[in-house]
């Protein structure tokens, strides 16, 4: 009786005893986390259906051979040894996808930053042209890639008419001949910079205006106000922004697959161009996975490589509340 | 203590009389029968048709027979059974859902609606459903559903993927159906490799695809260029005619110029066939089964195309090409660019509906005046069951009917497509009716002569993507039509070396 009293005296003055977090518990998973785990059941129950399953089912098929019609047939090695050694199609590829990560991802963050900063500006109606500028990245990828087909129609296209008007020149033949088809599709994903935007102008926002007034009663103009206060303040937000567009352009495939097929010659045949086909043109499903893997693993490279550089750059101290320790 | 139970003196008396009351009686029945007759007689009854469903049933038959008993003829009555077969009343079927997937727009399905309801009239237990998906999805969707174990229950197939299909072991055999329901295959414009593998008939007849030369008579009279079949020889016009002709269409600069003819060459699996074949070449051979395509006759035939391409400026670019149709909502014959046509496709309904002049079909080209005709591009597209499908003999009974004069005939009316029932695809009243592009009686006589068929093979688009590759880098002066064709074909022949192909891909019907 004593004990039981103690108990109760316990729960009472709102401590947990022994027994009371035992009883409370669900399979070793205490209530709490329980209702937690149950909220976010949509989204796990999808993870591991959807993500975790077929992630590490490609794992097993990309050391197999499959073309969805007849038994999975393992091949070990075969199909990493296969794309390093007897496809060109594999380098070609990953370099047309090189040469568009080089020049995209830096373009998107100029042009991204650039706009921020005109967007940041207290103008009437600046809303209106935040949401012009972002509303290119919720458009669907197939309506966009539509009109810039039509962008750069040669003999019709906006582009070539505006050039022949404005300087008198013939424009290129853009997404048909092999020197400007891939500058093309460069020129049409720089376009698409809201989300990098819209990220810039929140960083923007972010910045204590006492910095700048700081820097303005030492002398600083604006570019060394810029320089000096808004770039090392922005520094968090660009890794982010470069290790997502990175991601981004590495699985580049919506423009190209509308617009040029790869083509002309294989000119803007993009990795995951070329895993679609080699799986959904070809059925090789095994040797489609095993592109997959190695893609996932030049993404990973990438990303832990700017994790490690960003202790060099990144300026973490923006990233702590206004006026905190 | 002893276990053995001892019998008691007047329960054994009392059994011993039992037993002699018992013997006493069975002495005293009299023998009736000098014989028991233990054989079952079987009868067996012709059955007249065939019934839904056969029954056996043992009936039981008294049988009067005369014996002897003791000398004395008697007439004794014995039972036999007898095992018939009755026809029974035909049970009410299951109602079955019958899926059946296709590519082909609903504009078309339309059509085709009255024979699906005859169709579902006659077959009151099946549920028809048809998945209907676009062509540049359906290869994926299809064989999506085939590995997820859920395949339809029918399908169209189109000629690259058959190959693959029927290597798999996928489709099922429908040669022994046919032939038991008097379909006749040599009735219909197939190519052997698309719908029959090691001996067998996989793929039931749906459409042909006639490779056809076009001409807008309009363009050629303002441009002044000589009528091929007026003025030029008809079917004797030559390669030499044809180049000059091109050329005479080929005027003007940026949005105002016009080109000799709309044709892809790149892809040239299918549309270089014709001066290749008709110049003696051959892209492959059937008895080595691998590609040929560097053998001296199919390079001069591509060397002097690709003069037509570079030199003459007569052939429209692919870059032009795709640029004016999508910015005009129409090909660049159909807009009148593009002087002449060659349509790999057979779909010359479609150009009937969108071009507003009558056009005309064009000879084929002869290397010269001597030489043979080149044999008609052909390719088809089928309907397979999957061997997987739940509702087999339905599905079969469904491809079987579009297979059939009825739905032949209403494709061919409407002009959807050229129907694969060769009584019906190359009837001049038929699908080419009205108003019927002149000369179409050109197309007909060409198509029922020799075919050319794609070289169907289980890696067929992986060899096709090669090969347009390298005719890219031709097209962009990068290689030569040598050096082109000699790369292609060593890649293509050794994919097709490498790839395991359980079928003997006997030729049927070329």
């Amino acid at each position: 009786m004593g004990d039981e009293n103690s108990l109760v005296g316990i729960r009472k003055a709102g401590g947990i005893s022994h027994r009371s977090r035992r009883s409370s518990r669900f399979l070793g998973i205490g209530r709490e986390d329980l209702t937690g785990y149950l909220f976010i059941s949509p989204w796990l129950i999808g993870f591991l259906a959807f993500t975790l399953g077929p992630f590490l089912a490609s794992l097993y098929l990309s050391f197999s051979r499959w073309n969805l019609l007849t038994p999975i047939k393992w091949v070990g090695t075969a199909n990493y040894l296969k794309m390093f050694t007897d496809d060109p199609t594999f380098y070609k590829s990953l370099s047309n996808t090189a040469i568009y990560v080089l020049f995209r991802v830096p373009g998107v963050q100029l042009i991204g930053l650039a706009l921020a900063l005109v967007l940041n500006q207290k103008l009437r109606g600046i809303a209106v042209y935040r949401t012009l500028f972002y509303l290119p990245s919720v458009t669907a990828g197939v309506s966009t890639a539509l009109i810039w087909l039509w962008l750069f129609n040669t003999y019709f296209g906006l582009i070539n008419v505006a050039l022949d008007a404005v300087f008198g020149v013939q424009g290129p033949n853009w997404l048909y001949s092999r020197q400007w088809a891939m500058p093309s599709l460069i020129i049409m994903g720089w376009w698409n910079v809201g989300q990098p935007m819209i990220i810039y102008l929140a960083g923007l926002q972010n910045i204590p205006g006492h910095l700048y007034e700081a820097a303005e009663i030492d002398g600083a103009g604006l570019w060394a106000k810029f320089r000096n206060v808004t770039i090392p303040m922005l520094t968090p937000f660009v890794f982010f922004n470069l290790i997502n567009s990175g991601i981004g352009a590495f699985r580049v495939f919506t423009n190209a697959y509308i617009m040029t097929r790869g083509g002309p010659a294989e000119a803007t045949l993009f990795y995951v161009l070329n895993l679609f086909y080699v799986a959904f043109d070809d059925l090789r499903m095994g040797y489609a996975s095993a592109l997959a893997w190695i893609l996932f693993l030049i993404i990973l490279f990438f990303t832990l490589a700017q994790v490690r550089l960003s202790n060099r750059w990144v300026y973490y101290e923006a990233m702590k509340p206004a006026g905190g320790a | 203590m002893s276990h053995i139970r001892l019998l008691a003196r007047r329960r054994f008396l009392k059994l011993m009389g039992l037993g002699v009351a018992g013997g006493v009686l069975a002495g005293c029945t009299p023998q009736v029968v000098e014989k028991v007759v233990k054989e079952t007689v079987i009868v067996e009854k012709p059955v007249e048709k065939v019934v839904e469903k056969e029954v056996t049933k043992v009936v039981e038959k008294v049988v009067k027979e005369t014996v002897l008993v003791e000398g004395t003829p008697k007439v004794v009555e014995r039972v036999v059974k007898e095992t018939v077969i009755v026809e029974a009343k035909p049970a009410p079927q299951k109602p079955v859902t019958l899926r059946y997937f296709t590519p082909w727009p609903r504009l078309r399905l339309d059509k085709m609606q009255p024979h699906f309801d005859e169709f579902i009239a006659t077959h009151p237990n099946i549920n028809l459903v048809i998945d209907e998906v676009t062509w540049d999805v359906w290869a994926q969707k299809l064989s999506v559903t085939m590995a997820g174990g859920v395949p339809p229950d029918c399908s169209l197939m189109d000629s690259r993927a058959a190959s693959l299909y029927m290597d798999s072991g996928v489709c099922m055999e429908l040669g022994s159906r046919f032939e038991a329901d008097g379909i006749n295959h040599d009735d219909y414009l197939t190519v052997g490799y698309e719908t029959w593998c090691d001996g067998k008939w996989y793929l039931a007849p749906f459409i042909a695809i006639l490779g056809v030369m076009m001409y807008n008579p309009v363009m050629f009279e303002e441009y002044g260029i000589p009528d091929p079949w007026e003025e030029q020889g008809g079917t004797d016009w030559t390669w030499e005619d044809f180049r000059n002709t091109l050329k005479m269409a080929t005027r003007g600069e940026g949005m105002q110029r016009t080109w000799g003819i709309h044709w892809q060459p790149w892809r040239a699996y299918r549309n270089l066939k014709w001066p290749v074949y008709g110049n003696g070449g051959r892209w492959w051979r059937a008895d080595t089964w691998r590609y040929t395509l560097t053998e001296p006759k199919n390079l001069e035939a591509t060397d002097w195309v690709m003069e037509m391409y570079h030199e003459d400026g007569s052939i429209v670019p692919a870059s032009d090409a795709s640029q004016l149709e999508s910015a005009m909502g129409m090909s660049p014959f159909a807009a009148q660019r593009c002087a002449m046509a060659w349509d790999d496709t057979g779909d010359i309904s479609h150009l009937v509906a969108t071009a507003d002049f009558p056009f005309a079909i064009a000879p084929m080209p002869k290397r010269d005046k001597s030489a043979d005709p080149p044999p008609i591009h052909l390719h088809t597209d089928n309907h397979f069951v999957p061997t997987e499908s739940s509702q087999p003999d339905a599905a079969y009974e469904f491809v079987k009917m579009i297979a059939l004069p009825g739905m032949q005939t209403t494709i061919g009316i409407h002009r959807l497509h050229c129907p694969a029932l060769r009584s019906v695809g190359l009837d001049k009243e038929g699908i080419y009716a009205k108003p019927p592009p002149a000369r179409i009686d050109y197309l007909v006589e060409h198509a029922a002569g020799e075919s050319s068929p794609v070289f169907v093979n289980p890696t067929l688009n992986e060899q096709n993507r090669i090969w347009e590759g390298y005719m890219d880098r031709i097209l962009l002066k990068e290689m030569s039509v040598e050096e082109a064709l000699s790369a292609a074909e060593k890649e293509m022949n050794e994919l097709l070396a490498s790839n395991e192909t359980s079928c003997n891909w006997e030729p049927r019907c070329w």
